[in-house]
């Protein structure tokens, strides 16, 4: 260490601050490579979800966003409900256009609305109001975002049996009970879907569904209903 | 051998005053993490940038196998998926770093409103960090789309009609954003343009901003 250096490590001993490089760097880098290592880690245990390749004319998919956009579609999709109760569709714009840009404005033009002379939290309240308005915002639209998908997607498989399997097929006391003509005059009984999780094995399910053996029509089903049929008559033991 | 390179570099370009400028500029001891456990708030920034350097990393490996068009989109991301050598390993990297970075953000984010460090003189650089979350959940949304799979559509499908309602420009503006009248090939490369490119270019200088506007002001507290 140089003369240069010594006399510059005591100046900034007694002014209670650290040289940028290395004192300061090396021991934030420490914490900030442990954040890399933990995303190597976890990345290493949990692969990038890639689904079914896009398909425009599925119509049982249930799209869902990134966690952190969940707020958005659901904010808009509640805000939607309400705003149509309240008979101003035809202001559409307001709800989805003129609310996001105070929302970002309110967020750009923080420093400008904090005018309180103290610096603790607690006596600023118009900013703690503001952080727990907008926690609240954040926590509620995502958590009910996340509940409506879950909602939507449990609900789809039985949908999808009403539409396109009850006309032949049993599911309890739901669905056709009797036998079925076919076009051809042909009289034949569709097997009842209640207990089928016990006699196929998923593979099965998906074969029948995709190319059907037996006398069922070919229902030409999107990926998407696919997966959500052999998981629900899997299900059904 | 190193002074002696150092030197040579310095006849031509005096680079050691910047390195110096750099290196020397005190750093107050209340935002070290080894001096105090509490400090570890204020480290939210710097992972911040070093999980973006992390994703400017992983992000350019990707681009040497992905293809943005229709069909190999999906198949270029399966195929480094399960073929390319460690590329599991970086696509996930890739992928769950995004969500990392947006909590990150969020914490650092949250020190600095807790702390009502913005106040003047420091509200320009609030905005410039206003401005680079809006930037990062624009590279969430637009690498969203690029696999190409289900949920990429549809959820992409959501996210762009609600510019349909900005007002009188609603219909042009998605004509401009999904490049046609519907989410198709011209969105995806557009997309794929978006993410790699604008969106980079547009963080870079806003981060160099950041940057400046902290070595400027110095850093707040200890409160």
């Amino acid at each position: 260490m140089d003369e240069h250096n010594e006399h510059r490590a005591r100046e900034y001993q007694s002014r209670g601050v650290v040289p940028f490089w290395p004192e300061h760097l090396l021991k934030e880098l420490v914490v900030g490579l442990v954040a890399v290592a933990a995303l190597v880690v976890f990345a290493h245990f949990t692969p990038a979800p890639l689904g079914p390749p896009a398909d425009p004319g599925d119509w049982a998919f249930q799209p869902a966003p990134d966690w952190y956009f969940y707020w958005v579609q659901s904010f808009f999709d509640v805000g939607g409900y309400y705003w149509s109760v309240l008979g101003l569709a035809n202001l559409d714009w307001i709800l989805m256009f003129a609310i996001p840009v105070v929302g970002v404005l309110v967020f750009m033009g923080v420093p400008f609305i904090d005018r309180y002379p103290e610096r603790r939290l607690l006596k600023r309240p118009l900013m703690l109001g503001i952080l727990l308005v907008g926690l609240s915002f954040f926590g509620y639209f995502t958590a009910n975002g996340v509940y409506t998908h879950a909602q939507l997607t449990k609900a789809e498989p039985m949908a999808i049996y009403k539409a396109s399997c009850a006309t032949c097929h049993a599911l309890g006391t739901l669905g056709n009970q009797k036998g079925v003509v076919q076009l051809n005059g042909k009289y034949i009984y569709p097997p009842p879907l209640t207990y089928v999780g016990d006699i196929l094995t998923p593979t099965q399910i998906k074969k029948q569904l995709l190319s059907p053996v037996g006398g069922m029509p070919n229902l030409h089903l999107p990926p998407a209903a696919v997966t959500f049929m052999v998981r629900f008559l899997s299900a059904q033991k | 051998m190193w002074t002696r390179l150092v030197r040579w570099i310095d006849e031509r370009l005096m680079v050691t005053p910047l390195w110096r400028d750099i290196a020397d500029h005190p750093v107050p001891d209340h935002v070290n993490p080894s001096e105090h456990v509490k400090a570890f708030v204020y480290c939210f920034g710097g992972v911040t940038f070093l999980l973006i350097i992390a994703q400017f990393v992983t992000g350019m490996f990707l681009a040497m196998y992905y293809v943005p068009d229709l069909v190999n989109s999906y198949t270029s991301t399966s195929y480094i998926m399960h073929h390319v050598i460690f590329g599991a390993q970086v696509l996930a990297m890739h992928n769950w770093g995004s969500s990392l970075i947006i909590i990150m953000v969020t914490l650092h984010m949250l020190r600095i409103y807790w702390m009502g460090a913005y106040r003047k003189p420091r509200e320009l650089n609030w905005i410039v960090g206003a401005t680079l979350m809006l930037l990062m959940l624009g590279f969430g949304f637009t690498g969203y789309l690029l696999p190409w799979d289900e949920k990429a559509y549809f959820a992409t499908q959501v996210g762009v009609n609600f510019v349909k309602y900005v007002p009188y420009i609603g219909n042009w503006l998605f004509y401009i954003v999904a490049g046609g009248s519907k989410i198709g090939a011209a969105t995806l490369s557009r997309f794929f343009a978006v993410h790699v490119l604008f969106l980079p270019a547009g963080l870079l200088a806003f981060l160099g901003l950041h940057f400046l506007m902290i070595r400027r002001n110095g850093i707040t507290g200890p409160y």
